[in-house]
């Protein structure tokens, strides 16, 4: 019985001190230690510590109705997208006629005539790459009637450059519909994010709209 | 004595579980992260890269072609107002560059911060800037949010819970030790950190890689194009004025060269890295999986083992360009 007393005082004491010990050396419990120095933080607004609910709300599988809006944005991005490269490969054949002239049928004039205009459309091409950000759509429109003009004053001076015209005219057209298409995918929202523009999203949009 | 017989090995039981679920996480936990966040640094880069490369080429090539227009220009006052349009264009990219950079430098910095929790090395240096990787990280996040904002409509933001859990390792850093940092944040950090970096490579490879591979595909015939009107203008200085333009051949020939150079590197750059964010991207919730687990497994996961492998690769690819550059220049000129 001695032995038994002694055993049972001495190790039940010894087990609760090692279980309280191990609790509180452990400070495993993250949800609390996130909270409790949330307070220490001043550049966050809100200072919220992270629940498992926050976390697993986007673990859970996508309903059909997520699934359909993922599809027809993606499918909408990549009209966008192709819609403006085959813009940039109408311009490019533009150009390809352009250059496919001999320079000795060329004056000095015509061709500086000639290489303004492919400088101007290699800008234009520039700002269609950059396009799908909404905020330079605006300008998109800008460029696109400079192009009208390019093509106007080629037909004007540049006698030997006159099939470019067509080519330029068709061009034209395509980036006006490919503008509405962006300015489409634009009010849905179907762009990625940017840097910040210093121009308002009201003020992008008014823009777009004219 | 029955009761008292039966509480024993009870106490003992609950003391045991307690203690093993204090236990910090295991080598293969810690492994895993560990290369994990070494990938998701290194790869951060990339993106921006690309996106300087294209722009680059489209930059030097329009720049040959303006040369066309100011030799031919009869008027210096024109000339200068093309000099000024080109380098605002220019400028335009860069801003693009930059643009693109936020959120893949944002990922980075993140994977900086996990990355001081795993390795003692490398928290101690970490520790030394702690406050200046805290300011950076909220000026870019501020930023990132601003702009998701200002999307018609809004973007998602990167949650608030991102810059709490940094914030909190920040004010820990340098006063607790490394085990207690981990057991402490390990986990929660690469848990609330997943949706927006899922998101992040999400809009890479559904956004960015379609756009680059067209971009890819007009690259050749722009940089030609405006190659061609350059020649035209030279053929014209050589036969109408009757100068030798072998110095100018001489010159440029090897431009063009390099710009072709630089279309095949852009091209198995963005093959490689389309493996390497689609694989960076699948395999966080596998890790984040992993370090939840409490009975993970010695080994470190399939998808962490070959994302590591895909970014070597990539690493390796990079590094052999400057090579294979100088022979083909050894053997050209």
């Amino acid at each position: 019985m001695i032995p038994y007393h002694f055993k049972n005082k001495l190790l039940q004491p010894l087990i609760c001190t090692a279980f309280v010990f191990a609790v509180q050396s452990c400070n495993s419990n993250k949800e609390n230690a996130v909270q409790e120095k949330v307070d220490d933080t001043t550049n966050y607004a809100n200072k919220t510590a992270v629940r498992p609910e926050d976390v697993g709300s986007f673990n859970g599988l996508p309903t059909t109705a997520d699934e359909a809006e993922k599809a027809g944005r993606q499918k909408m991005i990549l009209l966008q997208i192709d819609s403006t490269y085959a813009a940039i490969a109408l311009l490019d054949d533009a150009k390809d006629e352009m250059t496919a002239t001999s320079p000795a049928e060329l004056t000095l004039s015509e061709r500086n005539k000639k290489s303004k205009a492919i400088f101007n459309i290699n800008i234009l091409q520039n700002e269609l790459t950059r396009a799908l950000d909404a905020s330079i759509l605006a300008n998109l429109r800008i460029k696109t009637d400079e192009l009208a003009g390019i093509t106007a004053e080629l037909e004007k001076n540049v006698g030997h450059l006159q099939t470019v015209t067509e080519k330029l005219n068709k061009a034209t057209l395509c980036i006006g519909r490919l503008t509405n298409l962006l300015a489409l995918g634009l009010s849905k929202g179907f762009i990625k994010p940017f840097t910040p523009r210093n121009s308002s999203a009201e003020a992008v949009k008014a823009t777009v709209a004219q | 004595m029955p009761y008292t017989s039966l509480s024993k090995p009870l106490i003992g039981i609950i003391a045991l579980c307690l203690l093993s679920s204090c236990i910090g996480l295991k080598t293969s936990q810690l492994n895993a992260v560990e290369k994990y966040t070494v990938v998701t640094k290194g790869i951060s880069t990339i993106p921006p890269d690309v996106y300087n490369r294209v722009y680059q080429l489209r930059s030097q090539t329009q720049t040959l072609q303006l040369s066309g227009v100011v030799a031919t220009n009869e008027s210096a006052k024109e000339s200068i107002a093309a000099l000024q349009t080109d380098l605002s264009d220019k400028l335009k990219f860069l801003d693009m560059v930059d643009s693109f950079a936020y959120a893949y430098r944002i990922v980075g910095k993140y994977a900086d911060l996990i990355h001081c929790l795993i390795s003692e090395s490398y928290l101690k240096d970490f520790t030394k800037n702690k406050r200046e990787w805290q300011s950076s990280f909220d000026g870019l996040v501020t930023t990132y949010n601003a702009a998701c904002v200002n999307r018609i409509p809004q973007s998602t933001r990167i949650p608030p819970s991102v810059g709490s859990v940094a914030a909190n390792i920040i004010n820990e850093l340098g006063s607790a030790k490394i085990k207690s940092l981990q057991k402490k944040y390990l986990k929660i950090a690469v848990t609330t950190a997943r949706k927006p970096f899922e998101g992040i490579c999400d809009d890479f490879l559904n956004t960015d890689i379609p756009k680059i591979q067209k971009e890819l595909e007009a690259l050749p015939q722009f940089v030609n194009e405006n190659y061609k009107d350059f020649l035209n203008n030279l053929k014209a200085y050589e036969t109408k004025q009757g100068n030798s333009p072998y110095n100018y051949y001489k010159f440029y020939l090897p431009i063009y060269l390099n710009w072709q150079v630089q279309l095949r590197e852009l091209s198995t750059l963005i093959k490689q890295l389309h493996i390497c964010i689609l694989s960076l991207r699948n395999s966080y919730g596998v890790l984040d999986d992993f370090i939840g687990n409490d009975k993970a497994g010695k080994d470190i996961p399939e998808e962490i083992v070959q994302l590591e492998k895909d970014y070597l690769s990539l690493l390796d690819t990079i590094a052999k360009f400057s090579e294979a550059r100088e022979r083909l220049f050894k053997i050209t000129y």
